[in-house]
């Protein structure tokens, strides 16, 4: 009998705990229906660089990654090796090194340590091509614990819910790792670990898409799982590119759809994604409700 | 004015209900009518998350026949729509329209050849999103308007008809403003609301030139005042400049004169040809950068320092040809549109609680153009029409597709429909309904990048794919139950949508991944890189459907 319950709830475990979200969204879920197709995309071999910097208040080696798009859908980044990459804070110039380990991404000398009132540039040269960003901190607030509810479809496990726009814009980073709790501990690392984000963007802000998104996957965890929580600030601009982010991403497909577009960047030269400063806070826990 | 009489259907999802009467015979009578629908119940057994579904109207109309030269109308209309659901554990959202309008209209007659019509209106139209119903946070934006109109017709000669009229009314617009449950947390700001006032002049003249040809020229001119109390903010050398306007302020005019003339032109061979020119200004707009198939997010804002009015201009050609003494038609209508001042929006533009929300604004100029012909036999056991419609409706607006033309979302050149009305026997009626229409075009992703995991798509121009065609056909039998000649008329109503069940696509996505059983949902879980699947979303197959109607 106690094997048998292992083996469901390894199954369970296998299927990633994706339980799918009850209807929750509105008529047109009953009355729509959704399926996978076959979607020719005209997909246009536009280069553009993809910058995903960011600098913060720790004291460490600060990533600024460069990668160039994908022309299909899933497939795989090719990371941009040896460009020039320096990051100004007024006062000094820092040069950024490329990890010999992991191609396209540059890192800071490890005492670097970003600063609130500052304005940060980063200056990236690749061949005959130069662009810029500038960003600033905002301070962060503490950590509060998101709440969370024991699932519907197995009481054994919990699930997070995200708690909207009720903190001042920040970033909330869950590293989830439930691969030490007895039962859980023989599944594959995709199976007992798991990355999920929630976001603030403050009280004053209300997306209607981001209200009424469509229905997600369910990430659920046992009791003992350990929790890495990291607790980033939003500036201004960085908020508004994570939103523009979202809302052609987890926001999209729901009752309100906006027109698509690229989301703000605050690169110049036509490169896309972020370089952002931010403040951090992190907590370790380990999960008992 | 003379009998009561009474008019209904039942139907699966939704009833109605008339009745009409005498209050005082031959001076007053009476008519109500309303709907409510009742799909909440079998659509919650479905969805237990769901709170409250339903649409409901009423409408009460009262007329007074005061004297052979007077009368006077009044009615009154409500109508609600509600969408209540749970989001997560202990959070309800919702949204609902509710709309009401009440009418006063007195006619009276001067001569036999001259009469008017003075009408006093007011109206509201609310649009509520509940972003927690629980705590009675909720958003609200609406409109409100009150006007008065006199509306004259003058029949000058039996070959000359001149209508007159004027028209002042008081619109105020509110864009948008977020209520809280003050215990909680209380708003720092509100976002202004705009008033403006709009008098219109017309006057329209229908004169029959010969036996042949007629002609109607027109003139409309308006006038547009913004009335404070308002805050309007502007950039001025790069700096946001903020101006405030104390209440009964006139802080911004504008005008228009808006021109019309029609020719008509009749041949002894049952040919007619039409001609018509008309130019229309709107200074009240909708303001949504939503693309959803199931709800827009309203917001209304008035003409003024940073939207000028949207103007059209059409010009159009027609043919109707009536095949000798048979009651079969063959129209075609030939048109060119030019639009100006159109509004886009700026990518994931911030339309809610957005003080400077026209920042967020990009305007244009559209063209459309196309040729609509039909096909028609309108008597007979065998009646319907045959239409088709080839059109163009394009967009160019600064900012967006490089500032180039693109294809407007309405911008479907194919639309064919094919109506069918068969006489089986005398009390049963068989109609077809057939729809082709090309697919509307949708803005798809050139690329994608990374950032955290997270796949977002990369956009090179707006509108640059098409949904698959979309078309269906209906069928339905009217079995009349009426045996015997009297007051007393009942019908069944059978009727089948989409009977073919075709998946006509609303929507295209590339945001989904597949779980095992099948299931598409937004990935939530970034510790490795999700692959994501292409999906569409398609509204209903199959549907059919009953229903019963009575009327005496």
């Amino acid at each position: 009998m106690k094997k048998m319950e292992e083996t469901y709830r390894n199954f369970r475990l296998r299927m990633k705990h994706r339980a799918w979200v009850a209807l929750t969204l509105p008529l047109f879920l009953l009355a729509a229906c959704q399926e996978k197709i076959d979607w020719d995309l005209d997909l246009q071999n536009n280069l553009k660089l993809v910058v995903e910097g960011k600098i913060t208040d720790e004291v460490r080696a600060h990533e600024v990654k460069l990668t160039l798009p994908v022309f299909e859908i899933n497939g795989e980044p090719e990371p941009v090796s040896g460009a020039r990459v320096r990051i100004s804070d007024g006062d000094s110039i820092y040069e950024l090194a490329e990890d010999p380990a992991r191609s396209g991404v540059y890192l800071t000398d490890p005492w670097v340590k970003g600063d609130t009132g500052k304005i940060y540039t980063l200056n990236i040269q690749v061949e005959n091509f130069e662009c810029w960003g500038v960003a600033g901190m905002s301070p962060v607030s503490d950590i509060k614990t998101p709440s969370y509810y024991r699932a519907q479809s197995d009481p054994a496990l919990y699930r997070f819910i995200n708690s909207g726009n009720n903190d001042i814009p920040n970033l909330l980073r869950l590293e989830l790792d439930w691969s030490a709790v007895p039962g859980y501990d023989t599944l594959d690392e995709d199976d007992n670990h798991a990355i999920i984000y929630m976001y603030s963007f403050g009280p004053l802000n209300v997306d209607a898409n981001q209200v009424f998104a469509p229905n997600h996957e369910q990430v659920l965890f046992p009791p003992g799982t350990l929790i890495l929580a990291t607790k980033e600030s939003l500036s201004e601009g960085y908020a508004e590119y994570l939103r523009g982010l979202l809302s052609e991403t987890s926001w999209n497909g729901g009752f309100f759809d906006v027109r698509p577009g690229d989301p703000f960047t605050n690169l110049s030269e036509g490169a896309i994604g972020y370089f952002s400063v931010c403040g951090v806070k992190r907590d370790t826990v380990i999960f008992n409700p | 004015m003379q009998q009561f009489g009474m008019d209904a259907s039942f139907g699966l999802i939704s009833s109605r209900l008339s009745i009409e009467g005498p209050i005082w015979k031959d001076r007053i009578s009476y008519f109500i009518s309303g709907r409510k629908s009742y799909f909440h119940r079998p659509l919650e057994r479905l969805n237990p998350e769901l709170n409250d579904l339903y649409f409901s109207d009423l409408h009460a109309k009262l007329n007074f026949r005061i004297n052979e030269k007077n009368r006077l109308f009044f009615s009154v209309y409500t109508s609600s729509d509600v969408y209540q659901a749970a989001l997560g554990s202990d959070q309800v959202a919702g949204i609902s329209w509710r709309n009401s309008t009440s009418t006063l209209r007195w006619n009276h007659l001067f001569t036999d050849r001259l009469f008017s019509n003075i009408t006093f209106y007011t109206g509201r139209y609310d649009y509520y999103m509940y972003t927690d119903l629980n705590q009675g946070n909720y958003w609200n934006s609406h409109i409100d308007n009150f006007s008065m109109k006199a509306d004259f017709t003058w029949y000058i000669s039996p070959t000359n008809t001149l209508r007159f009229g004027a028209r002042i009314g008081q619109n105020f617009m509110n864009p948008g403003n977020y209520y809280v449950n003050r215990r909680l947390f209380v708003m720092p700001y509100e976002i202004s609301t705009k008033s403006a006032n709009e008098s219109n002049l017309y006057a329209s003249d229908q004169i029959i030139l010969s036996d042949n040809l007629s002609l109607r020229v027109g003139l409309r001119l308006t006038g547009w005042n913004n009335i404070g109390p308002a805050t309007e903010y502007s950039v001025e050398n790069g700096s946001l400049r903020t101006d405030e306007y104390y209440s009964g302020q006139i802080y911004y005019s504008q005008g228009a004169a808006d021109p019309r003339i029609s020719l008509v032109y009749k041949n002894p061979n049952n040919d007619i040809l039409k001609f018509s020119y008309s130019r229309t200004s709107q200074f009240e707009h909708l303001i949504t950068n939503s693309i959803s198939p199931f709800s827009t997010l309203e917001v209304w804002l008035p003409s003024g320092p940073n939207i000028k009015p949207q103007r059209s201009g059409q010009l159009t050609i027609g043919y109707t040809h009536k095949f000798g003494e048979t009651d079969m038609y063959f129209e075609s209508e030939a048109y060119v549109k030019k639009m100006r001042n159109q509004i886009d929006y700026k990518d994931h533009a911030k339309l809610l609680l957005n003080p400077f929300l026209e920042s967020q604004l990009l305007f244009g100029e559209g063209n459309a153009y196309g040729i609509e012909t039909m096909l028609s036999k309108k008597a007979g056991r065998l009646s319907g029409w045959l239409s088709y419609t080839l059109s163009r409706s394009f967009l160019q607006v600064q900012g967006i597709n490089n500032n180039k033309p693109y294809p407007s979302y309405g911008d479907r050149p194919h639309d064919l429909s094919l109506f069918i009305s068969y006489r089986i026997k005398p009390r049963l009626e068989l109609t077809s309904n057939f729809i082709y229409m090309t697919g509307s075009p949708f803005t798809a992703p050139t690329a994608f990048y990374y950032y955290e995991n997270i796949q977002v798509p990369i956009y090179d121009k707006r509108n640059n794919d098409r949904l698959p065609d979309y078309h269906r056909l209906d069928l339905a039998l009217n079995w009349n139950l009426r045996k015997k000649e009297g007051r007393f008329n009942h019908e069944l109503i059978f009727s089948v949508y989409n009977v073919y069940g075709r998946k006509n696509p609303v929507a295209i996505h590339f945001n989904k991944i597949e779980l095992e059983g099948g299931q598409l949902v937004i990935p939530y879980d970034f510790y490795s890189k999700p692959t994501l699947v292409a999906s569409q979303m398609y509204l209903y197959q199959m549907v059919p459907s009953v229903s019963y109607h009575f009327s005496f």
